[in-house]
């Protein structure tokens, strides 16, 4: 229990701490509205926190600087109730007195009691078991975005800590996991083209004689200024194949092989790569149906989460990739927009109640 | 306090803006050429009022318009600039003949009573420019929907879909189980020439070169920023992009708040990527706009202070800063500093001729004392630089001659700090300023830049080396760049002692 100009108020649970669920605890926290936050990992901050900046000589805003802003706001602020290696186990109560019983990590239980509930478990990457005809986990030179992405973070000025000398030709392979009707995934995760696009940036600026290679079906909007971002990378000696690769194996020499279609040739052909990165997509967290039966939420046609009914009504909020992909700094304004929509809610509360 | 937000702009976007403004229980006071369309007495439209400039801050701007009954003066709480962008038709129309039309002009057409039935329509995207995703969805369904009305041969000709919206892929998907034909082409092979009453229309598909003879062809728009937009950005003292289009390129600035706290740019006047979700940021810009006034705080720590009696009205500090938050008194021969507005940065203090403004401490503060021998003075922006050290706990350890600032901005380093740092014995300054385009107050690390190049000329020719002065671009997620490049920056100082 907190005070909001002078009204005893129930505080806001947040189940899930990566980018999505602290934003708005700390836009929140900034209202002095109390807030807990549950996040069944060891630490919060998701899986954003791990990701790297992509910067060559100048910004390639990926947003990444945003974020740390936020970890550092979270992170002791009094307002902030933050357990983590814990689970929702159940949710009673209606909009405004809801009751949620969590087991912490020690395995205690403990209820609290809140007036709304915001819900950004955010997403699972695409495993890329599925897709083992890729060589992922195989070959070690098979890598997928997140794990580039957590390299990137420990760049030195000089080098990049997974590229090394023997490493000529680079190939992303995109939409693995994505616009994918097999796998059923008929969505684009929206994210993948941005940030293989920035990686190749990134590695293109420290070594400038790797071949980057991109096999794609469509380039999405990358964000920001976009209209040249494809010309330009041309520019940058990038190769772009229009084709799906069907395979990823060993050659001979240790290298890798891409097996796919070329289409002027009007066949299929093995092309060598040193390196090859899958451009994994989005697919809903794994625990989504266990917290879609908690806190009685309904999905939408890809199986991310969804509301039911009004969310004025319900005073249950999703917010951020929970509801389907979006990057870092569309994550952080819809969290941003959730937390002001309760807040200005607690403002109207606290004034009816004739305090403000 | 009721709270009036001025919108700028007749358009979609401005009517979403105003819903947005009144839903949260604020009023709205829209200007515009032309008709409104929305009507609610919580709005007032003025047709023909345009903005002549504006004066203060967040909470009280004061508004000056151009009216047909002279000047007018309003006071509005927040500005939202939603201007939209010009619709052009792209370059092919001019040798396309009079059978192509564009995206913007066919649903007329499909609404006709009266038109000739044709044999194949070619639609075509992306023939200027890379076209976003708003295309996309305009453009897929009203293929769809020749192809139902008309039952004719439909080809979609483009570079890209794009389909990263769940119902733009969702149309695409339908489009081509209802026979539309998607074709990509590769660039610069499109052609699109009148013949014989029909229009042949040839690309290359990757494959071999193709061509189409088309009874109609439909081709995208391209999105063009208006004509006002320049001129707007310098009245609301706000960004523009190298496009022409509203908001800086700059990682600060996805959202639609801008370096002006209290002026707002929605949709697309903010170019394509401004039309994604035009009504969620309107919503959101509302949201902001309310809780901010409803607590109108300030939102730095430490802001300018400018000494009376030092300031020579030499406007500098205008120029320079990045927010708008400085203005000429009203009753003093002096600037003043608007308390809301500043962000602290530091940056006017750096470049006032007459050192009549300061932040307290001049915005620096020591990270790390150097212990011994003064041999590396590091200046660390706070929004890089120190994130990144403070991430990985490691300041205690660096060696003992370094010593460690902190300062708002790397905008804010006057040269003559740096000049009493050599003189209390430091071999070398090390500036960690954030990479271009991604300086929190816009470009107060190009200003150091270009400050540090010249104070770089004058030590040498009083014969102090040029690399005293470094300057390097970190960015807060890379810790272990960060340690590295203070590390070797060290170390290098430690070679010339032993040579």
């Amino acid at each position: 229990m907190n005070s909001l100009g002078g009204v005893c108020v129930r505080g806001v649970l947040i189940v899930g701490g990566g980018i999505s669920g602290c934003t708005a605890a700390d836009m929140l926290a900034q209202s002095h509205i109390p807030v807990y936050i549950v996040d069944k990992s060891k630490n919060i901050g998701g899986k954003a926190i791990n990701y790297g900046c992509k910067a060559t000589d100048t910004c390639l805003k990926c947003n990444m600087c945003l974020t740390q802003d936020i970890w550092q706001n979270v992170n002791d602020n009094r307002y902030i109730d933050i357990m983590t290696g814990a689970d929702v186990l159940s949710c009673q109560g209606d909009k405004g007195d809801y009751r949620v019983m969590i087991r912490l990590e020690d395995g205690l239980e403990r209820e609290i009691n809140v007036s709304y509930i915001i819900v950004a478990i955010g997403f699972q990457p695409y495993d890329l078991k599925n897709k083992g005809f890729f060589g992922y986990g195989l070959y070690k030179n098979v890598l997928d975005g997140l794990d580039v992405e957590q390299l990137l973070k420990q760049r030195t000025p000089e080098t990049l800590p997974f590229i090394n000398p023997s490493i000529k030709k680079l190939a992303f392979l995109q939409c693995v996991g994505s616009r994918d009707v097999q796998d059923k995934a008929p969505y684009c995760s929206k994210v993948c083209c941005a940030y293989a696009l920035r990686m190749g940036q990134t590695i293109h600026h420290y070594y400038p004689n790797i071949e980057i290679t991109y096999f794609y079906m469509d380039i999405q909007e990358v964000g920001g200024v976009f209209s040249d971002y494809y010309d330009r990378l041309v520019g940058n000696g990038f190769k772009f194949v229009l084709s799906r690769p069907v395979m990823v194996e060993e050659a001979e020499d240790g290298g890798l092989e891409v097996i796919h279609e070329d289409l002027a040739k009007a066949s299929v052909v093995r092309e060598k790569f040193d390196m090859v990165i899958l451009s994994q997509g989005i697919r809903p967290a794994d625990d989504v149906d266990y917290i879609a039966d908690v806190f009685d939420l309904g999905y939408d046609a890809n199986g991310f989460l969804k509301g039911i009914g009004r969310w004025s009504e319900t005073g249950i909020y999703l917010a951020g990739t929970a509801k389907g992909p979006m990057n870092i700094a569309d994550s952080m304004a819809d969290a941003r927009r959730v937390a002001m929509e309760i807040i200005t809610d607690y403002r109207t509360a606290a004034i009816a109640s004739g305090v403000m | 306090m009721q709270h009036r937000i001025l919108i700028i702009g007749n358009g979609d976007d401005a009517a979403m803006a105003a819903r947005a403004v009144v839903a949260v229980g604020m009023e709205a006071l829209v200007i515009g050429e032309g008709a409104f369309p929305i009507a609610d007495d919580r709005v007032t439209y003025k047709d023909g009022w345009t903005l002549k400039h504006i004066e203060g801050q967040i909470g009280a701007f004061e508004a000056v318009f151009d009216t047909s009954d002279g000047e007018q003066t309003e006071t509005v709480s927040s500005i939202i600039a939603a201007t939209g962008a010009d619709m052009v038709p792209c370059s092919l129309m001019n040798s396309a003949g009079d059978k192509a039309v564009s995206f913007k002009d066919l649903p007329a057409l499909l609404n006709a009573k009266e038109y000739t039935l044709p044999m194949a329509v070619v639609f075509i995207q992306d023939a200027d420019v890379d076209d976003g995703q708003w295309v996309s969805a305009i453009g897929i369904n009203l293929a769809r929907q020749v192809r139902k009305m008309w039952g004719c041969d439909v080809y979609y000709l483009c570079r890209f879909i794009r389909g990263s919206h769940f119902e733009v892929e969702n149309a695409y998907r339908m489009a081509r189980a209802e026979g539309v034909v998607f074709i990509k082409y590769s660039k610069d092979s499109l052609a699109v020439m009148p013949a014989e009453g029909k229009t042949t229309v040839s690309f290359n598909d990757y494959t071999q070169e193709i061509s189409i003879q088309a009874d109609m062809v439909v081709m995208s728009d391209v999105l063009k920023p208006q004509t006002q937009t320049s001129s707007l950005t310098q009245k609301l003292g706000i960004g523009i992009n190298h496009e022409g289009f509203f908001q800086y390129d700059n990682a600060y600035y996805p959202f639609t708040a801008t370096n002006r706290r209290g002026v707002y740019v929605i949709g697309a006047c903010k170019g394509p990527a401004g039309l994604n979700d035009v009504s969620g940021d309107a919503a959101y810009t509302a949201l902001d706009i309310k809780i901010q006034l409803d607590e109108l705080r300030p939102i730095a720590d430490v802001i300018a202070e400018i000494n009376l009696f030092k300031c020579s009205l030499c406007l500098t500090c205008l120029r320079f800063c990045p927010h708008g938050a400085l203005h000429v008194s009203d009753d003093m021969p002096s600037m003043v500093v608007y308390d809301m507005a500043c962000q602290g940065c530091g940056i006017c203090g750096a470049v006032c001729p007459a050192e009549a403004i300061n932040l307290a401490d001049n915005g620096k503060a020591l990270m790390k004392e150097s212990s011994g021998q003064k041999r590396l003075k590091v200046y660390c922006c706070k929004n890089s630089a120190k994130k990144a050290l403070d991430a990985i706990n490691m300041v205690a350890q660096l060696p003992q001659g370094v010593e460690l600032a902190e300062m708002p901005c790397s905008g804010s380093i006057k040269p003559e700090e740096l000049v009493n740092d050599i003189y209390a014995g430091f071999q070398r300054i090390l500036i960690l300023a954030c990479y271009s385009d991604a300086c929190r107050h816009v470009n107060g690390n190009a200003d150091m830049r270009r400050q540090m190049k010249a104070l770089q000329d004058t030590l040498a020719d009083m014969g102090i080396a040029r690399d005293s002065i470094v300057v390097m671009d970190v960015a807060g997620p890379s810790s272990d760049d960060v340690l590295e490049k203070i590390n070797s920056a060290y170390n290098a100082i430690g070679l010339e002692v032993a040579l």
